[in-house]
């Protein structure tokens, strides 16, 4: 037996949690794009019609921009204002697998030397609801690393669309089942998952060729159309490099993208990533060789957005079919 | 290298006049070679948002700047950005909050529309790089307008004329000066 729900009983479902004053956010159209924003009216949530929306909802954990707190000079002090964030429960809803596969190494990350109290007080309060995908587009590669449409990686629930407007609804965690208690249908029918993408690329070949080739020209030729904007790392779900500023009298945590020139620029004026190709270089080898010797796992889940919202149509997803190319040329 | 030609839409044409005479390229160094049809847009949007009353023209404007997240594709891809060092990365002494709140996004994105005025082609790049899809041409349309009441500038046209940002005429307005 597998529980049902209909997408007008999830919106349903959705009003009622926007009513007990939980946050709900999920995909909706603005600005002419699908974004993860939060729903104020449960009737603007998309569940169909979309491949990806062009953020990810990694916001949702860690903000573009947070005051981590508050500080006053005193005379010869220095006072700090600290002010707890309140306890606001929230649900991510129809939230796309290769986003939700993004939530566990942000855990990881914001608590492996550290932990992240800002971070993991959020994290406490998010249920999240995941939503596969029914089809996919050129730019996804979630089957390249491991993961898959309807991939429950991280989620408290997963849903898998059935023809007509019913969802499948798979409890995966005991808090994705008090969301869903007493709100579904059960039926024999199952769900059938959509086929992910053929395969784009061996990540293993791109971790060999990219510990092997660091001086490769490969780097700096593909950078080459790279205009060195942070539209792939802002709507990138894994990417969390963040910079701290003072503004206001507070301490201020922002999103920052290490294809910016200030990213490791120095004090004294020295910059160690000088142009785009060393800076394309470290993203790459972020994900797929420094992440994976440290941790095991590979800090990509293939949701394709650096090339969807790249200006210059570039993200991670040319560079690896090109070093894998590269790495099987013969010697 | 050699001579460089570009296939250039109208706008980008105009991008160049404007390069030449910011001194950025020598005349005649780029042979240009014309693709596409000149944009047929209208300031129709403008005058749509225009009409608003100030308040509810402040609040939908608030609205497309709280999903900015200072990726800065707007100035990365626009032919105009050649600052070696944009006012928004200046950190010694910061001049624009890097925070993407209101108050950070408002003076950016304002900034950059100011510094835009008379050299904003309108070719539209902004808007597409745009991942959370601001609707940055109004601002730039605003400035482009009103320039051309004032000026009667046409920034694409002859790049020995003058920028109205970087000249000074007796004849010049002066109400601002108080």
């Amino acid at each position: 037996m597998s529980e049902f729900i209909t997408s007008d009983n999830l919106r349903q479902l959705a009003a009622e949690w926007i009513a007990q004053g939980i946050r709900v956010a999920g995909p909706q159209r603005a600005g002419g794009r699908v974004l993860y924003l939060p729903l104020n009216d449960a009737a603007n949530l998309l569940l169909d019609g979309f491949i990806h929306p062009a953020n990810s909802a990694k916001e949702f954990l860690l903000p573009k921009t947070e005051t981590l707190y508050g500080y006053r000079v005193e005379g010869h002090d220095i006072k700090l204002v600290e002010e707890a964030e309140a306890e606001t429960p929230q649900i991510l809803l129809a939230v796309r697998p290769c986003d939700v596969a993004a939530f566990p190494f942000l855990d990881h990350i914001f608590n492996w030397d550290y932990a992240d109290e800002p971070y993991n007080q959020r994290r406490r309060n998010t249920a999240i609801v995941a939503l596969s995908c029914s089809t996919h587009d050129a730019n996804c590669f979630c089957t390249s690393v491991g993961l898959g449409p309807a991939s429950e990686r991280g989620a408290d629930v997963l849903l898998v669309p059935l023809t007509g407007d019913t969802l499948e609804v798979q409890c995966v965690t005991e808090k994705g089942r008090s969301l869903f208690a007493g709100k579904t249908k059960s039926d024999n029918v199952a769900a059938m998952s959509a086929a992910g993408p053929a395969p784009r690329f061996a990540a293993e070949a791109v971790r060999k060729f990219s510990a092997a080739n660091f001086e490769h020209p490969l780097w700096a030729e593909h950078a080459l159309a790279c205009v060195g904007c942070g539209a792939c790392a802002h709507t990138c779900p894994t990417c969390h490099c963040f910079d701290i500023v003072d503004e206001h009298s507070a301490r201020v945590r922002n999103w920052d993208s290490c294809q910016f020139s200030l990213f490791t620029l120095h004090a004294i004026g020295h910059n160690p990533r000088p142009d785009q190709g060393s800076r394309q270089r470290q993203r790459i080898l972020h994900k797929f060789s420094i992440y994976p010797d440290k941790f095991g796992e590979i800090l990509c889940t293939g949701c394709g957005n650096c090339t969807r919202n790249c200006p210059a149509g570039l993200g991670v997803l040319p560079l690896l079919i090109a070093i894998e190319h590269e790495e099987h040329l013969p010697a | 290298m050699g001579r460089v030609a570009i296939l250039t839409k109208p706008m980008d044409a105009g991008a160049l006049v404007v390069l030449e005479r910011e001194s950025q390229i020598e005349s005649g160094a780029v042979k240009t070679i014309p693709i596409g049809e000149p944009s047929t847009g209208t300031f129709a949007d403008l005058d749509a948002l225009l009409a608003l009353p100030p308040d509810e023209r402040m609040a939908w404007w608030a609205g497309e700047f709280s999903r900015c997240t200072r990726c800065y594709a707007c100035r990365q891809v626009c032919p105009m950005c050649y600052c070696e060092r944009c006012v928004a990365d200046k950190n010694r002494p910061v001049v624009i909050d890097t925070s993407p709140t209101p108050v950070g996004n408002f003076a950016w994105h304002v900034t950059r529309a100011f510094h835009l005025a008379g050299r904003c082609v309108g070719c539209g790049a902004c808007n597409h790089a745009c991942p959370v899809g601001i609707d940055l041409r109004l601002l730039n349309m605003a400035v482009h307008r009103a320039v051309d009441q004032n000026f009667g500038f046409n920034v694409g046209a002859d790049p020995k004329t003058e920028s109205p940002i970087g000249s000074w005429a007796p004849a010049d307005h002066e109400e601002f000066i108080r």
